[in-house]
C-alpha cells in the first residue's frame, strides 16, 4: 500500500487523471442541481475556462503578451459552426458529430495559432502587444467582407442535435450544453497541466525567464515561442 | 485622380489624430515605460466633460478648454494613483492595469452619462471645399491638422528649450542621477502623464464629431489605430509616432476608398506586419542594447 501511494504521488499523469475524474464528478453533480439559466451560464464559463487556460500558458508560461486571443476564439467558433452546417446539409447525424467538429475546430485553430506565432516570433514586449491587438481587431473584418460565406454581422446558426435520448427526458438543452462545455474545460485543463509539468512546459518557462540563457543551453527560442502560440 | 486627392486629405486629417494619440502613448512610454491602454478612455471622458460644460455655459470653446484642462488633470491623477509603482512592476502588470482602467472609465462614464449616443458638434464646419468637382477638405480638417501641429511644436519647444523640459528629459533618461541633482523625478513623471492626457483630450475632441457621436466606446477604434501608428513609428521616437500616425491614417484612407470599408482594419494590420517584419522595433528605432 505504501509503494502504491508513493508511485501515485510521483506520477504526474496519475495525479492529473485523478483530478480529471474528480472534476467530471463535480460537474455532473453541480449541473444536476442548478436551474436551466445557471446551466447556460456555466456553459459560457466552460468556454472562458478553455480560452483563459490557453492564454495563461502563452502569456504567463511563455511570456508573450498576446492581445488577440479573441481572434483565435473566433476562428475556432466559425470552424465548428461551418463544420456543423456541412454535416447537417449532408444529412449526417449522431452523437459523435459534435466531438468531431470540436476536434477539427481545435486543430484548425492550432494551425492558425502557429501562423500567428511565426508572424510574431521576432517581436517582443509592446510591439507584440500592438501587433496582436491589431490582429484581434482586424480579423473580424474578414467575416464582414466575405459575408456570403460567413453570414456577416448576423453570424451563423449552429445546428446541433439535442441531448441523446439515453439520458432521459428531463435532460434539458442547457444542461447538455453545460456538460459539453465544462467537460471540454476540464479536459483542456488536464492537458495543459500535463504539458506544464513536462519538458515542453519547462522549455517555455526557460524562454520566458531568460531568452539568451535558454538559447545558450540549446533551446531554439523561435520554435518554442511558435509552439506556445 | 480627384478621388486620390480627396482620400489623401482625408487620410492626413485622420492621420493627424492618430499621430496625436501615438504621441501621447510615446510620451508615456518614454517617461515611465508603461503602455497606457486607458489613453482612449481618458480622451473619451474629457469629451464628456466638454459636453457637460458646454451644456452648462452655452459656449463651445469653453467646453473645449475645459476638456483640455480635464485631460491634464486626469493624466496626472491616473499616474499618481494607479501607476505610481510602474517602474518596479513587470510589464504585464502595467498592461493589465491599463486595460482595467479602460474598462473602469468606460463603465463609470456609462453609469454617469448613460450609454446612448450623444450628439457631439464639431469645432468648425465639416463641409468640404471643392475645386471644380473634386472635394478637398473642410474647415474642420484644417483645424485638426493645424491644432495637432501647433500642440506638437509646443511640446517639442517645451521639452527642448525650457528648464522644465530639461528636467523631464533627465528624469526619463537617468532617474537616479537626476534625483541626485535635485530633480523631483516623481513630479516630472506626473507632468509627463498630464501632458499626454492633454494631447489625448485634444485628439478626442477632434475625432469624435466625425464618428457616430459620443458614447463610452467612442475612442476604442481610434486608440487601436493610434497604437498601431505608435508601434509602426517605433515607441522610442516622437518623430516616429507622428510619421507612424500619419501613415496609418493615409493607409486607412486609401484602403477604405479603394478596397471597401470592411478591409480598413486589415489594411492597418498589413501595414503593421510589413513594417515590423522589416524592423521589429518600428521604423525609427535604433538598435537596442541587450542586457545579458
Amino acid at each position: 500500500m505504501g509503494t502504491l501511494t508513493a508511485r501515485f504521488r510521483e506520477s504526474t499523469l496519475a495525479r492529473h487523471l485523478f483530478l480529471l475524474g474528480l472534476g467530471i464528478i463535480v460537474v455532473v453533480l453541480v449541473t444536476n442541481q442548478v436551474a436551466d439559466f445557471d446551466n447556460y451560464q456555466l456553459a459560457q464559463l466552460g468556454a472562458y475556462v478553455c480560452a483563459a487556460a490557453g492564454l495563461t500558458m502563452l502569456t504567463g508560461g511563455n511570456g508573450q503578451v498576446s492581445l488577440g486571443h479573441a481572434a483565435l476564439m473566433a476562428i475556432g467558433g466559425y470552424t465548428v459552426a461551418l463544420m456543423q452546417m456541412r454535416f447537417t446539409s449532408h444529412g449526417v447525424t449522431g452523437v459523435w458529430v459534435l466531438p468531431v467538429s470540436l476536434l477539427i475546430g481545435t486543430v484548425v485553430t492550432a494551425f492558425a495559432g502557429a501562423i500567428f506565432g511565426v508572424a510574431a516570433a521576432r517581436l517582443r514586449g509592446p510591439y507584440l502587444a500592438g501587433a496582436t491587438l491589431a490582429l484581434g481587431v482586424a480579423l473580424p473584418g474578414i467575416t464582414s467582407h466575405y459575408s456570403s460565406f460567413f453570414k456577416g454581422d448576423q453570424g451563423l446558426f449552429v445546428p446541433f442535435d439535442g441531448p441523446p435520448s439515453g439520458l432521459g427526458a428531463n435532460f434539458t438543452l442547457q444542461h447538455w450544453q453545460a456538460w459539453i462545455s465544462l467537460f471540454a474545460g476540464v479536459i483542456t485543463l488536464f492537458f495543459l497541466a500535463n504539458l506544464n509539468r513536462s519538458a515542453i512546459g519547462r522549455h517555455m518557462r526557460a524562454v520566458r525567464d531568460d531568452e539568451i540563457a535558454s538559447a545558450l543551453c540549446g533551446l531554439s527560442v523561435p520554435r518554442v515561442q511558435v509552439g506556445a502560440f | 485622380m480627384s478621388r486620390f486627392i480627396f482620400l489623401t486629405f482625408n487620410g492626413l486629417s485622420f492621420g493627424a489624430i492618430y499621430a496625436a494619440v501615438a504621441l501621447a502613448l510615446v510620451l508615456i512610454w518614454r517617461t515611465t515605460r508603461v503602455l497606457n491602454f486607458a489613453q482612449g478612455a481618458m480622451a473619451m471622458a474629457t469629451a464628456y466633460v466638454a459636453l457637460s460644460v458646454t451644456q452648462a455655459t452655452g459656449s463651445y470653446w469653453l467646453g473645449f478648454a475645459a476638456a483640455l484642462v480635464a485631460g491634464l488633470g486626469l493624466g496626472a491623477l491616473i499616474q499618481v494613483t494607479a501607476f505610481r509603482k510602474a517602474e518596479t512592476m513587470p510589464p504585464l502588470n502595467t498592461i493589465v492595469i491599463g486595460v482595467g482602467l479602460l474598462i473602469l472609465i468606460e463603465a463609470v462614464v456609462g453609469m454617469v452619462y448613460g450609454i446612448g449616443y450623444r450628439n457631439f458638434p464639431a469645432s468648425f464646419s465639416q463641409q468640404t471645399f471643392s475645386l471644380g468637382n473634386t472635394s478637398l477638405f473642410s474647415r474642420q480638417d484644417i483645424f485638426t491638422v493645424v491644432s495637432v501641429l501647433v500642440l506638437m511644436l509646443a511640446l517639442a519647444a517645451l521639452l527642448t528649450w525650457t528648464p522644465s523640459g530639461l528636467r523631464m528629459r533627465a528624469a526619463a533618461f537617468a532617474p537616479e542621477v537626476a534625483r541626485l541633482l535635485g530633480v523631483r523625478v516623481g513630479r516630472m513623471l506626473t507632468l509627463g502623464w498630464a501632458l499626454a492626457g492633454l494631447v489625448g483630450a485634444l485628439a478626442g475632441m477632434l475625432v469624435i464629431p466625425s464618428g457616430l457621436g459620443l458614447y463610452p466606446q467612442a475612442m476604442d477604434g481610434v486608440f487601436v489605430l493610434g497604437f498601431t501608428g505608435a508601434v509602426v513609428g517605433g515607441l522610442e521616437s516622437p518623430v516616429g509616432a507622428v510619421v507612424g500616425g500619419v501613415s496609418t491614417g493615409l493607409v486607412l484612407s486609401y484602403a477604405s476608398g479603394y478596397l471597401g470599408s470592411d478591409l480598413t482594419q486589415l489594411a492597418a494590420l498589413a501595414l503593421l506586419l510589413v513594417v515590423l517584419l522589416a524592423k521589429p522595433s518600428g521604423l525609427f528605432s535604433g538598435t537596442q542594447a541587450r542586457r545579458v
